[in-house]
């Protein structure tokens, strides 16, 4: 019998197949080779016993018992904590059970963190607008008084007007933050 | 009667819950069915000292009364009550309290075990030897070959106590068995194959 390309006939080959066999399913060909094994080998029939017998062999003969004091201390302190429990007042015991839950810290933490992140993404743009078109009102009104407007913002806006037909004033205004903001 | 009989045999989870709540007999009912057998894993685990394995007991379920909050429900309470089992022991080995004595150890041991309706003497002495040769073995291929053999917890339950991969406890395992049995091998000659 094979595995991996190792003969798995001898002794210890067989002894490892046995304590592995205590956790864990062997497949069909290392149990063949151990039944073959064993059939032969009264040695590893005996380790096999022994292992087999471990849990008992453990156990046996340990007759320890529990000294009896432990279970009357440990109820007469359940008994103290209980009836302390019990003088505390009952808004206090629930802000003292809100602190005793168990709080997930790593995950609350990782939550906080995406949201103080996707709040500064989402209040960014807003402003960054909200200040380009204070900007474009600006310039508007200084281009409408000066009639100073750029020859590339005036071609800009003529090659749009003739794109769209005509535009209304609002219209106007709106196109004018937009070739400002992207000058 | 009937509510009694229920309460006995109620799981440990919902035990706990009780004992949240300062229920005295749903405590008792899990003392009762654990004490014993985390005794004898304190006792196996601390290198056979009765007496510190008695203390461990006490501060193990001191921890179940003052702490049940920390019972994560997900888990099992079994799991639970060995992982703070086995952590109480690694702590203790850290602070180098623990008597590091194998002499001693075995005297303890053999004390202890004597028992008289012992089937056969090859075995009473196979058993000493044994518990001798676990001292010999790293803490935590001791605390996985005692979890899976004394106490016959399944691998996922071992690896959740040890809070580490299955894979890393069957080797832990592996090893403390081949390392047992080369030690034992007085017991068991080589074969010719």
């Amino acid at each position: 019998m094979q595995k991996n390309g190792k003969k798995l006939n001898g002794c210890a080959d067989i002894r490892a197949l046995i304590i592995r066999a205590q956790w864990e399913s062997l497949n069909s060909s290392e149990v063949k080779a151990l039944e073959n094994h064993l059939r032969v080998c009264p040695s590893c029939r005996a380790f096999q016993r022994q292992i087999k017998a471990l849990p008992q062999t453990l156990r046996s003969g340990l007759d320890l018992e529990p000294d009896p004091q432990i279970k009357e201390r440990l109820l007469r302190t359940l008994r103290d904590e209980s009836s302390q429990e019990q003088n505390i007042p009952k808004s206090v015991r629930f802000f003292k059970s809100l602190l005793t839950y168990r709080i997930p810290v790593y995950q609350v933490a990782l939550l906080l963190l995406l949201a103080i992140g996707f709040w500064q993404w989402k209040s960014h743009p807003q402003s960054v607008t909200k200040q380009a078109s204070d900007q474009a009102i600006h310039h508007e009104q200084k281009f409408r008084t000066s009639q100073d407007i750029p020859p590339k913002i005036k071609s800009h806006l003529q090659i749009v007007r003739q794109l769209n037909g005509s535009l209304s004033a609002k219209d106007d205004s709106t196109l004018m933050q937009f070739v400002v903001t992207t000058m | 009667m009937f509510f009694a009989a229920s309460r006995i045999h109620a799981a440990d989870e919902q035990l706990m819950k009780r004992i949240k709540k300062g229920e005295h007999q749903a405590f008792e009912i899990l003392y009762d069915r654990y004490a014993r057998q985390m005794l004898r894993y304190f006792y196996r685990m601390l290198h056979g000292d009765e007496a510190l394995a008695q203390d461990f007991l006490q501060e193990l379920f001191l921890k179940v009364i003052q702490r049940p909050e920390t019972f994560d429900h997900s888990r099992t309470f079994k799991t639970w009550l060995y992982t703070i089992a086995y952590n109480m022991c690694k702590n203790e080995y850290r602070r180098q309290t623990v008597r590091k004595n194998y002499l001693a150890a075995n005297d303890i041991i053999s004390q202890s075990e004597e028992k008289p309706a012992e089937t056969s003497l090859d075995q009473q002495y196979f058993r000493k030897r044994l518990m001798s040769e676990l001292e010999k073995l790293s803490t935590d291929q001791r605390a996985a070959f005692l979890l899976r053999f004394q106490e016959e917890l399944s691998i996922t339950q071992i690896s959740a106590i040890m809070d580490c991969p299955a894979g890393t406890v069957k080797s832990r395992l592996f090893y403390a068995c081949k390392k047992l049995s080369h030690l034992l091998k007085e017991f068991n000659p080589k074969g010719d194959g």
